[in-house]
């Protein structure tokens, strides 16, 4: 399994990629950023006509995988899966719709904060805006990239993106298990092999 | 891969009509249903496929719900076996309750603890978490990674879930009609599904293929031309004709009609015999892949497909009914369908 192309979002909105050594940021905001790193020269094509519909972490979690996108100079991605693993899952989301729903005298809930909770979410919104349409699911592990690999590797050979969230960083890998590369290590997070990836090149 | 084929080795289905495989399916070829009103939040009125024996205090009602699935298991869990546990939601009373915790990481922990298994491996893919789940435990038997695997599925009702769903627009006002010209929305439910996965056989049937991908359509909508369903029920069937077909027929207006497509796509000389379980047990979320698995295995065993419940006038297209019917072969095919538009197709025969 090789990685193509890998993305990082600080929580100060830096974004940071590792072939490129692309760096951009921070944003006056996250709509400003959409604008800015989709105009970026050789960026593949995207939609995202619903960028507003997703809360932070979707507009965080798709951007970061532009940037992935991007960064692997692959023109499509028809073919690629989208993984969510381990991170914080949607917890922030859970909350947000149910004090909403709460203060709001239990009787109207928001159907677009109830979509946000389910943690392939924002997966899938990355999904539609890069038109990627392989497998999308959310998988949690022990806190081991190698059973990260595992899992990618059992799927039938292609490409994945990779999403760890957590409250501070994104960090989204594109990973090839058509191409022979590195075993991942057993410990460690997406966030800590981007920056030994980054170190390394 | 060590092993193409990955046997079913034992099955467990809780539901609120009963609390074994072979219950159920006696249920649902009588056609009973479990729809009330819940007890332990005001539905404003509606009906769900709720399991009153859940009910009590001092724990999650996931954590019940996970007692008596483990409590329901008529089989062995060899040792060595690995977990993985598939939910949507996860123990969502707990943040009901106040509790701010990750109800996805608490389920796991729940099953690990009742199930006595370490180190288990979540599974979340909306409403195609259990075929999803079965579909992952199938790829790592095959490539060796486990000999023996449990797959369990679980969501229970909340008001979380129904304020949520009813927010959207999606609740039926009476009770959920899959596949009926006139559906009028989904009923929620509660269940667990489990089942025990090997290499070794020969079991009682068997997953021969599995296959998942997503529409990059809609976040809450699927392609209503039905094609990425249609794609991944092409690649599991790989030119065999299945006996039946249990659907994931919520009863909205769009799942049905997307499904529909894709089988009318998939098989333009004639569908098999279509049925899904939502008329009967509601919508069970992440449990109902599984669900559908357990009991489709022993409507294969039976060669005998429930009648549709809540079925009036067929769907165009559909080849539905209200009465059992017998099924040609034991092999079946099981579809799952999720928000974010994913696609789950699981092909099973009994042995």
């Amino acid at each position: 399994m090789k990685i193509t192309g890998a993305a990082l979002m600080t929580a100060e909105h830096l974004f940071r990629t590792f072939r490129r050594k692309g760096s951009f940021g921070p944003f006056a905001d996250l709509n400003t950023g959409r604008r800015e790193l989709s105009a970026l020269p050789g960026m593949p094509a995207c939609d995202f006509g619903d960028f507003g519909r997703g809360g932070m972490t979707v507009r965080k979690m798709t951007l970061t995988a532009l940037l992935a996108a991007w960064d692997s100079g692959d023109p499509q991605f028809e073919d690629a899966g989208v993984i969510g693993w381990n991170g914080c899952g949607c917890t922030a989301e859970n909350l947000t719709y149910w004090r909403d729903y709460v203060s709001n005298g239990r009787e109207a809930g928001r159907g677009g904060l109830f979509v946000a909770t389910l943690p392939t979410i924002p997966c899938c919104e990355t999904a539609i805006a890069l038109h990627c349409r392989g497998p999308a699911a959310y998988f949690r592990t022990r806190p081991s990239l190698a059973a990260l690999q595992e899992i990618l590797a059992d799927f039938p050979p292609g490409r994945f993106f990779c999403s760890e969230m957590t409250a501070g960083t994104v960090c989204v890998l594109l990973a090839d298990t058509r191409l022979p590369g590195d075993a991942l290590p057993e410990n460690g997070t997406l966030a800590v092999l981007f920056a030994g990836l980054e170190a390394g090149s | 891969m060590t092993d193409p084929c990955v046997y079913i080795l034992g099955t467990a289905a809780v539901t609120p009509l009963a609390a074994t495989v072979r219950e159920n399916c006696n249920a649902l070829l009588e056609g009973r249903t479990c729809f009330a009103r819940p007890r332990h939040f005001d539905s404003r009125g509606r009906l769900l496929g709720v399991d009153h024996g859940l009910d009590g205090t001092g724990c999650s009602r996931m954590e019940r719900l996970l007692r008596k699935l483990a409590d329901s298991l008529d089989f062995a869990v060899p040792a060595g076996t690995r977990l993985f546990a598939a939910t949507t939601v996860g123990a969502i009373d707990l943040l009901e309750q106040g509790n701010e915790a990750d109800t996805v990481q608490e389920f796991l922990h729940m099953a690990e603890r009742i199930f006595d298994i370490p180190d288990g491996i979540l599974v979340s893919a909306a409403c195609a978490s259990g075929q999803t789940a079965a579909a992952l435990v199938m790829r790592e038997l095959r490539h060796g990674r486990c000999r023996h695997a449990l797959v369990i599925g679980a969501d229970i009702t909340s008001e979380f879930v129904t304020a949520g769903f009813g927010a959207l627009g999606a609740l039926s006002h009476t009770v959920a009609r899959p596949y009926d010209q006139d559906r009028d929305g989904l009923t929620l439910g509660e269940g667990a599904a489990a089942l025990l996965l090997s290499c070794d056989g020969p079991g009682c049937g068997r997953l021969t293929a599995a296959a998942e991908n997503c529409d990059a359509a809609h976040i809450t909508s699927p392609d209503l031309s039905g094609g990425q369903l249609a794609a991944v029920c092409r690649e599991v069937l790989g030119g065999t004709h299945p006996g039946a077909v249990i659907g994931h027929g919520t009863g909205t207006v769009y799942n049905d009609q997307a499904e529909i497509a894709a089988l009318q796509t998939v098989f333009p000389d004639g569908m098999p015999p279509l049925f899904s379980l939502k008329g009967n047990l509601g919508h069970t979320l992440g449990a109902t892949g599984l669900l559908q698995l357990a009991l489709g295995l022993e409507f294969a065993r039976r060669r005998l497909l429930p009648p549709q419940a809540g079925l009036v006038s067929p769907m165009p297209g559909a080849n539905v009914s209200n009465t059992p019917r017998s099924l040609e072969t034991g092999r079946l095919l099981s579809l799952n369908v999720g928000f974010g538009g994913l696609n789950s197709a699981v092909a099973l025969e009994a042995l």
